[in-house]
């Protein structure tokens, strides 16, 4: 005896096969969106960006979208001038959180530049838009033909860590944030044990580690002109970086939190930890730099050194940054950084969260 | 009842006590609060400076606690300063050209004052020495008061510079632009109108050109229809207005949403592509030299902010918004 059809029944079978076929799409839409899934909806977010149309995307009622910290309407914005999409591309994929974020490769006109995006998918719908575009970066809107020089993301990122030695998404999170504490006002003191003795970091394409071709200028603000330097002429002159001949550029990731060098750096605040991926140790933050300047630039280095870095003006870098995290170490940083106005919010927190150090 | 002459010098005396605290702040009484001011930021210290417990503090579109942003690294104050006073809304505007660690840089300021106190700062500094050192050298000189009998309300004042802000907004040289013949403008302290032709070179002729020209009058800049690229002219708040001389100090914000927007026809319809290429967007101050409805001199400051910043001082919608509005009330 056939069992009985439940709901439906006296459908004709030609019927029914399309009646079960159909219900198949709300079916999905309930199932996780998994790595692939989620990738895809980033894969479509780039692809209608360079159509310069919002209408291809399936958007929640009640999206929310940001660019570089601006609550903006979809279709304004990067939207009309980005044409292309690169090569390089980095996904952070956060199914249980239904939250992607990758940096990737993008040509606004015909420029390059570098992007990070975050989405969040509920019920196979973009609920949440985050983009940030860099164009001018650590040394003047090189960042972007870096990282597509470079073609792919270095291997690291993409291992899957063994299924015994998984951290926590709680723990990925707090050591990611030792980073960031570590960083804030930096004074050599601290205990550094997080970081892998093989560590290396990426900041807008360009190897910040073991590089003494990476020129730190006033201290990793190359583009002093920022902003300002761009828009007008006679940006404010670049101060002399001191101690003279100190380039922490050609040290690990290790020795130049431990030389006490990044004391300048006041603030690290409205950290948030927006996308983990527990299966491949991946991080991803968005956060804000701030350099206070006037007597912050002044300190002494770990070893009691005199010395004089830092923005001589107010000065934020905006970033997205990740990390590749293995057995509760450190071992590859990678940022995407721009200069916005000292103080800025990211359009996703209360003004206390986000002047706060605390993450969130 | 009659008053004894020593009850009513009491009275007389509680009356005056009773003014300087609360009563009018005059111009001279709001333009103190600005030296005031600069000289707590110049010492680095908020409590040199007479401001309200609960004030509001901008810098550059965003909220910061006093004695952050430029309290940390103001050094000096220049030679260059420009007034807006606005007695009737207890507010004053300040242009001028200060010093940050040694650099020359111009700041745009205002100030709410209350019960003479600051209630609310709102700074914009525009980081470039040749600007700071343009002002000093060529920046306008706005004290001359207005006969009575030429002066214009607040009103229409406000509405003259908003026709300024419509009128470049994808600018398509059809509008009505109210600029007397000799206006001038100046920004991040060059000259950007009725610039001299370079020896050698032909004035371009706003009939052939793709791109206006320095070189043009304001009106001229205007009738050409070449500055279409300006997308969007919002966030108008104009923050203090001075019949007596004629003036209007705003703070805007030009987005230039690049792509197709690039991309417009002159007035005698030659196709033309001008303006950033990539996403831009200006934050300003700017002010208004006005008389019988025209305006003769503009002066602003203007740095790159991220495309669609809001001031701080605005809800979203009000910020995206190109409606002008007086931002006092």
């Amino acid at each position: 005896m056939k069992t009985p059809i439940r709901c439906g029944a006296g459908l004709r079978p030609a019927i029914l096969a399309f009646a079960l076929a159909l219900p198949a799409i709300p079916q999905t839409k309930s199932t996780p969106c998994d790595r692939a899934c989620l990738e895809s909806f980033a894969d479509q977010y780039i692809d209608a960006l360079i159509a310069h149309d919002p209408k291809r995307l399936p958007l929640s009622a009640k999206l929310k979208n940001t660019e570089n910290g601006q609550r903006l309407n979809p279709g304004d914005g990067f939207w009309r001038p980005a044409t292309a999409k690169g090569k390089y591309r980095l996904f952070v994929d956060d199914p249980q959180s239904g939250e992607v974020a990758l940096m990737t490769t993008m040509t606004e006109a015909t420029v390059p530049v570098s992007v990070a995006i975050r989405l969040k998918i509920d019920n196979r719908q973009i609920a949440e838009i985050e983009t940030f575009v860099v164009r001018t970066g650590l040394s003047g809107n090189t960042g972007a033909a870096e990282l597509e020089k470079l073609g792919s993301p270095n291997p690291l990122f993409l291992q899957t860590i063994p299924a015994a030695e998984r951290a926590s998404r709680d723990e990925l999170i707090k050591t990611a944030n030792l980073y960031f504490s570590a960083l804030e006002k930096n004074d050599g003191k601290g205990n550094y044990s997080f970081f892998a003795d093989d560590c290396e970091r990426l900041e807008d394409g360009q190897q910040t580690t073991h590089n003494p071709n990476f020129r730190t200028g006033a201290g990793f603000t190359a583009a002093q002109g920022g902003r300002g330097g761009r828009g007008a002429p006679g940006a404010a002159k670049q101060a002399e970086p001191a101690p003279a001949g100190f380039n922490p550029a050609t040290l690990g990731c290790k020795e130049q939190f431990q030389s006490g060098y990044f004391r300048f750096v006041t603030r690290i605040r409205d950290r948030r930890f927006v996308a983990v991926d527990t299966e491949r140790g991946l991080v991803f933050s968005f956060v804000f730099f701030d350099h206070a300047a006037g007597k912050y630039r002044d300190y002494k280095m770990a070893d009691g050194t005199d010395a004089s870095n830092g923005p001589t003006r107010p000065w934020t870098w905006e970033l997205a940054e990740m990390f590749k995290i293995e057995k509760g170490k450190i071992r590859r940083v990678e940022a995407l950084l721009d200069q916005v106005p000292y103080g800025m919010l990211s359009g996703w927190s209360t003004w206390e969260e986000g002047m706060s150090s605390k993450p969130h | 009842m009659r008053l004894t002459p020593f009850a009513a010098a009491i009275l007389l005396a509680a009356a005056l006590a009773a003014q300087s605290k609360s009563g009018p702040c005059d111009r001279a009484c709001l333009e103190g609060f600005v030296d005031r001011y600069l000289d707590a930021v110049i010492a680095h210290d908020p409590t040199k400076a007479p401001i309200a417990k609960n004030a509001k503090f901008t810098e550059n579109g965003q909220k910061l606690e006093l004695g952050d942003g430029l309290w940390n690294t103001m050094d000096g104050k220049g030679t260059y300063r420009l007034f807006v006073t606005d007695v009737d809304a207890g507010q004053v505007t300040f242009l001028g050209s200060i010093s940050e660690e040694k650099t020359p840089a111009v700041i745009a300021l205002r100030l709410k004052i209350a019960n003479r106190q600051i209630a609310e700062i709102e700074t914009f500094i525009q980081r470039s020495p040749s600007s700071a050192q343009g002002f000093e050298r060529i920046g306008y000189k706005w004290t001359d008061a207005l006969p009575p009998s030429e002066r214009m309300s607040r009103e229409d004042l406000i509405k003259v510079a908003n026709m300024y802000f419509s009128g470049m907004q994808q600018n398509d040289g059809k509008g009505v632009y109210p600029f007397a013949d000799d206006c001038n403008r100046i920004e991040n302290g060059s000259l950007s109108t009725n610039q001299p032709t370079p020896p050698g070179q032909k004035r371009p002729d706003p009939k052939t050109a793709t791109g206006y020209s320095g070189q043009w009058g304001c009106k001229e800049q205007f009738d050409s229809g070449l500055l279409h690229f300006v997308t969007r002219i919002r966030d108008r708040r104009f923050v203090a207005v001075d019949p007596e001389r004629g003036l209007v100090f705003s703070f805007i914000f030009f987005d230039h949403s690049a792509g197709d927007t690039r991309n417009f026809e002159t007035p005698d319809g030659r196709k033309v592509t001008a303006g950033p290429a990539q996403l831009w967007t200006w934050q300003l101050a700017e002010l208004f030299q006005i008389q019988k409805g025209k305006i003769h001199q503009i002066e602003a400051i203007m740095e790159r902010a991220p495309y669609g910043m809001p001031s701080g001082w605005s809800d979203w919608e009000s910020g995206l918004s190109d409606r002008g509005r007086d931002a006092t009330k």
